[in-house]
């Protein structure tokens, strides 16, 4: 039995009380699992991430944490750029880590050559990836990335997400995980979590199905995810596309792994 | 004219008590000076330094201490008392933390001047606002040496945990470090700093003090130590040569440090190129 990292029960969150943000989000998250979160644009996932990282309080509910060692990757860097600090520098500022061990992390991003730039003239896309290098640096047992893969091709994308699973095995951490990019998402979380404002469907305690995910989602963007999971191209028949609910699973202990999709395409 | 200046110096106590407190508030201005502008907060050295407005109308108005410590604590208890409203709502971000610097700064300095305009107590407050060196006294020099080590102690043996809560805010965060702690912690030096300082620069003057340096330091330095080190020697140097400039030339200290501080980042704007 694995640890528990994280626990959200009935999470809600709003800045103004007529406009609810999340409504009633629970989920757990153990250690060596990548909880993937999905959803629309402003379906509340940033949100979420910043109330597990802390920079954000939900107005109901209760988050506990169970590592202090978290780190934090979020969508678009806040870095200041008056400071001129170099990659090396600005990897320094997470610990003790000597010259060694930060080129290491640098290399672990393909970001070598950037050891001595100053962050400021970085690309968003490379101050993402130092900052995932000083999160590997930090062996965080909770990691957090809100959408890593921003930029970067599908090549890059399934390196990066590679990258990802190997800091979650070799720290034994719980990875959390926004991404637009649904078909990776899937492919590479053990948890999904689909968020939309109020309907998420792991609140509604029923088993994972199809419908569910169309309510998050237009159906054409789902059907395409289902087709491409399914590795028979968008030629097949819709009927063929249905999700099966996880035998354990129901939705409110979010148990429902991915593999109901990588069974299908077994069967397919 | 150097010569003359030493001699005016040794000769004159309150030009070496001046010379001494410009010393120990350019070594503390040179360390914080960066911070400031780098956290984008040269607003709210303006907004703190003219909310002193309101903590010398109240202290000479209504409690009129004696002597330069009694002054020095009354200033600060209610400078601070000011100042931690200020620091609590910027740290929520509740309302844009320049519209509430802005609202801090206009209220804290109507009420000073309502208050100042009731009590009519009778104190020059010209010479806190743009500084009197002559009001400099032995207990003020002693007050700034023990704000300028404080300031030392607070920022040199933490300076990694500084640079990156101005750095990365939110990383620092949820990496665990304290950045509350850090954001109020910086308040009190900026408070204490503003307050030492009323009668050497004045109130309206030493917020140049605290801008000036850091970005002069920034246009000039290569990396963030050389930044902090150019901020320091920037003030000290030009604390010293606004100093011998205003007593050479029977001029107010604080206003020709000021000028003094302009004209060389005029010139480092010129001559660096980036």
């Amino acid at each position: 039995m694995t640890t528990k990292l994280i626990e959200a029960t009935n999470i809600s969150f709003h800045y103004h009380p007529d406009e609810t943000i999340l409504k009633n989000v629970s989920f757990s998250v153990h250690e060596k699992e990548m909880l993937g979160i999905i959803g629309p644009n402003g379906g509340g996932k940033s949100t979420l991430l910043k109330i597990i990282t802390g920079l954000l309080t939900p107005t109901e509910g209760e988050i506990k944490r169970y590592s202090t060692k978290m780190s934090y990757v979020p969508q678009t860097t806040k870095l200041n750029n008056t400071l001129p600090l170099t990659v090396s520098e600005y990897l320094s500022l997470a610990g003790d880590f000597d010259d060694r061990q930060r080129r290491g992390a640098l290399e672990f991003v393909s970001m070598e050559k950037y050891y001595n730039s100053l962050v400021r003239e970085l690309s968003g896309g490379q101050k993402q990836r130092i900052q995932l290098a000083k999160a590997h640096l930090e062996r965080p047992k909770i990691l957090v990335l809100d959408e890593p893969t921003n930029g970067l091709d599908s090549n890059g994308q399934d390196q990066l997400l590679k990258l990802i699973t190997e800091i979650k095995e070799e720290h034994s951490a719980s990875v959390i995980i926004v991404d637009h990019n649904i078909n990776q998402t899937l492919r590479f979380s053990d948890k999904i979590l689909c968020l939309n404002r109020t309907g998420h469907w792991h609140n509604k305690k029923e088993l994972v199905r199809k419908e569910h995910i169309e309510s998050i989602y237009h159906c054409e963007m789902e059907h395409l995810i289902i087709h491409e999971q399914l590795g028979a191209g968008p030629q097949t028949p819709h009927h063929q596309c249905t999700i099966h609910p996880h035998e354990e699973g129901t939705i409110g202990e979010l148990n429902c792994k991915v593999d109901f999709i990588k069974k299908e395409k077994k069967d397919v | 004219m150097f010569d003359l200046a030493l001699a005016d110096f040794l000769q004159f106590d309150f030009l070496m008590r001046a010379l001494i407190g410009s010393i120990l508030l350019s070594l503390a201005t040179g360390l914080l000076s960066p911070l400031l502008v780098a956290k984008r907060y040269a607003f709210m050295g303006s907004a703190i330094s003219h909310s002193t407005l309101l903590s010398l109308t109240i202290t000479f108005g209504l409690f009129n201490p004696q002597g330069p410590i009694g002054v020095f604590l009354s200033l600060i208890s209610i400078t601070l008392l000011l100042n931690c409203f200020l620091a609590h709502t910027t740290y929520k971000e509740d309302v844009p933390a320049d519209s509430m610097i802005g609202i801090f700064f206009t209220t804290t300095m109507a009420l000073g001047i309502i208050l100042q305009s009731l009590t009519n107590n009778g104190n020059n407050l010209m010479n806190y606002l743009f500084g009197n060196i002559l009001l400099l006294e032995s207990a003020d020099v002693i007050i700034l040496s023990i704000l300028m080590t404080i300031t030392g102690l607070a920022i040199v043996p933490f300076f990694k945990k500084w640079i990156y809560f101005t750095f990365d805010s939110e990383g620092a965060k949820v990496s665990g470090l304290n950045t509350k702690l850090l954001h109020y912690a910086f308040f009190l030096l900026v408070s204490l700093i503003i307050v030492s300082s009323v009668k050497l620069a004045g109130t309206v003057l030493i917020n140049t003090l605290l801008i000036i340096p850091g970005v002069f330091a920034f246009k000039v330095a290569k990396s963030v130590k050389q930044v902090f080190i150019v901020s320091t020697l920037f003030c000290l140097i030009s604390g010293i040569i606004g100093l011998v400039v205003a007593n050479k030339f029977n001029l107010p200290t604080g206003a020709t440090t000021t000028i003094i501080q302009f004209v060389g980042l005029l010139l480092a704007t010129i001559m660096v190129k980036k």
